[in-house]
């Protein structure tokens, strides 16, 4: 079974999340901030995180740059799911390639029909499927 | 010069902006929440409507935020070529669940071929589609015309350049009442009550947005229906085939 | 024990073994090096005062006899803490960070350091604007890599004038007759270039007018002649 981190910090979204991700047979670990999100991932590896951008402390950019400089999980694919505008600055698609970002999902228009589609895009291309 | 829009960048302006950014969120969760449930198997049709509703008022703040980023941007955006009747399907596809719930019937009409306009592509897309949605509004509390309620996004040649628009098969707006509601948005509840029940705040985010593109919303006409469209300028550099 | 003590600012960090951070600082007075810092656990590791990104401290450290010295102590001086309350500081200050990583060589002078600890205090400040810094830094480094433009004589040698325009060769770096950087876009380059920090560029009378333009070109001269 795919474990998926998510790093979200509103519960109720957070719990949607989490809740159509298991109903589509992967395991989830919801975490809020960015250091527990390190401490989540230091415990139990994820085969992919979904990162909000927008998180209090720490935000995700130090979230994913951070979670980047471990070489164990410099590969393990990682999805935006974020508030931000993708185009505004923070993260362009210039940005992509080089953190290893495989996709951007810019919340107000993203179904959970649409991230359960790119989960599942991601996670089989990386050979990891749901039971 | 690049215009900073006083309304945008003064003290009022950015903590409407701040309350709009917020105000997403909880949207969010009603329209995620409806979804999953729908999803999950829920009979009750509600939930499908509540999930439209909700992720229709995501788009126009978001909409809104659009047009408020591009007017302080001014003079500095990313204009290209854009292709209206490309950009009308794309629109109409987006707007037909809303279209079918409200049970209107949503037609694109492009009469002719157009090269290209130059115009801020979110922009535009983000103006029609806030459009589409106070005429969706608005079609469906009319009576039917012949059986219908027809939406047509359409698209015709004008004097001074391609206009785009969205039309309705009713009489739903003359220029006396949209005059009249350029002065009275923000100071009643009703701006356009003889269209909408509500705000019509669509059409404003609409406005605000295509005049960033330095055009403007006015009444008009396409075949027998009226509405309201945009002059956008033809692309000089690229035609056709 | 031959210890060494100078200052730094750390520009990237990585795991290596079960609790150890190998970490890369660009000293003031020793060029570049990497150290490991031992026993800084993972769970830990961003309260571990002294090797936080975007900060500068006060290192003591042994050479090793390889690449790699030994971290004894770091006590920091300055944490420029401010960058992370913004999403697009956040980013550009490790793109800052990655900038200079890549053109620092072992023996890189205090210049780099200068700058970079310039270009981070203004990140930090919210007063001044992210397009402004952008546009100082990649000149400033422009400048210190030696790949200035020359902002003074066109292509034949005679002097920029204003009432004329100009376009801009990326590849050596000289602006030729008839395109579309006019006095505005030469005069904001200039003073850009001559300014020790970004500060002042914030209050230029009508800067956006010209900043997008000349941000653009900077950012192709840096493409073109830093490889980063």
């Amino acid at each position: 079974m795919a474990h998926i981190l998510l790093v979200e910090p509103d519960i109720s979204l957070g719990k949607l999340y989490t809740l159509s991700l298991e109903l589509s047979g992967y395991s989830v670990s919801h975490c809020r901030t960015a250091q527990d999100a390190i401490t989540s991932a230091d415990e139990n590896i994820p085969d992919l995180v979904l990162l909000e951008i927008e998180i209090a402390i720490h935000n995700g950019i130090e979230f994913l740059y951070e979670f980047r400089s471990y070489p164990e999980w410099q590969d393990i694919p990682l999805l935006i799911v974020s508030h931000v505008v993708p185009s505004r600055g923070a993260l362009n698609p210039k940005s992509w390639g080089l953190l290893k970002i495989s996709g951007y999902h810019y919340k107000p228009i993203t179904k959970l029909q649409d991230l359960l589609s790119s989960v599942e895009r991601v996670l089989s291309s990386d050979g990891v499927k749901a039971l | 010069m690049v215009q900073q829009d006083e309304q945008y960048t003064g003290v009022d302006g950015r903590l409407l902006q701040a309350v709009v950014e917020n105000m997403k969120l909880p949207l969010l969760q009603v329209a995620r929440q409806a979804e999953l449930a729908r999803m999950s198997g829920s009979t009750d049709t509600n939930f499908s409507s509540i999930e439209l509703t909700a992720d229709t008022a995501l788009r126009l703040l978001d909409n809104y935020l659009l047009s408020t980023r591009l007017a302080s941007r001014r003079g500095s955006l990313e204009f290209e070529p854009v292709s209206v009747s490309a950009v009308l399907t794309d629109i109409a596809h987006q707007l037909s669940k809303l279209a079918d719930q409200q049970q209107c019937e949503l037609q694109v009409n492009i009469s002719g071929r157009y090269e290209p306009v130059i115009a801020h592509r979110a922009g535009l897309e983000a103006a029609l589609m806030s459009l589409g949605y106070v005429f969706i509004e608005a079609r469906s509390a009319q009576p039917v015309t012949s059986g219908k309620r027809i939406i047509r996004l359409g698209a015709h040649r004008g004097r001074s350049g391609i206009v785009a628009g969205i039309f309705t098969d009713s009489d739903s707006i003359s220029n006396d009442m949209y005059k009249r509601a350029h002065s009275l948005y923000g100071h009643t509840r009703q701006s356009l009550p003889g269209l909408v029940a509500g705000s019509g705040a669509g059409v404003f985010v609409a406005d605000s947005l295509l005049e960033t593109m330095s055009t403007r919303l006015r009444v008009a006409h396409h075949q027998k229906f009226s509405g309201l469209a945009a002059t956008l300028n033809p692309s000089k550099q690229l035609s056709l085939v | 024990m031959n210890q060494i003590v100078t200052k730094g600012i750390v520009l990237s960090r990585t795991e290596f073994g079960e609790a150890d951070r190998i970490i890369t600082v660009l000293t003031i007075d020793h060029g570049k090096i990497r150290l490991i810092a031992k026993g800084v656990r993972r769970i830990k590791s961003k309260s571990a005062g002294g090797i936080e990104l975007f900060s500068v401290s006060d290192i003591t450290y042994i050479p090793g006899r390889g690449e790699i010295g030994t971290l004894i102590s770091a006590r920091l001086i300055n944490h420029y803490s401010s960058i992370v309350h913004d999403i697009d500081r956040t980013m550009y200050g490790y793109e800052v960070l990655k900038n200079i990583n890549k053109v620092t060589e072992d023996l890189a002078g205090e210049e780099y350091f200068n700058l970079l600890n310039t270009a981070l205090a203004a990140i930090n400040d919210s007063s001044i604007r992210l397009e402004c810094i952008r546009l100082w830094f990649g000149l400033r480094l422009l400048n210190t890599t030696g790949h200035s433009p020359n902002l003074h004589t066109d292509r034949s040698g005679e002097n920029l004038v204003a009432g004329v325009k100009y376009d801009f060769n990326s590849e050596d770096m000289t602006f030729a007759v008839s395109g579309n950087y006019n006095s505005d876009h030469i005069k904001l380059l200039r003073l850009a270039i001559s300014l020790n920090t970004p500060k002042a560029l914030s209050s230029v009378k009508d800067i956006d007018l010209v900043l997008p333009d000349c941000l653009f070109l900077v950012q192709s001269m840096v493409a073109q002649h830093i490889r980063i």
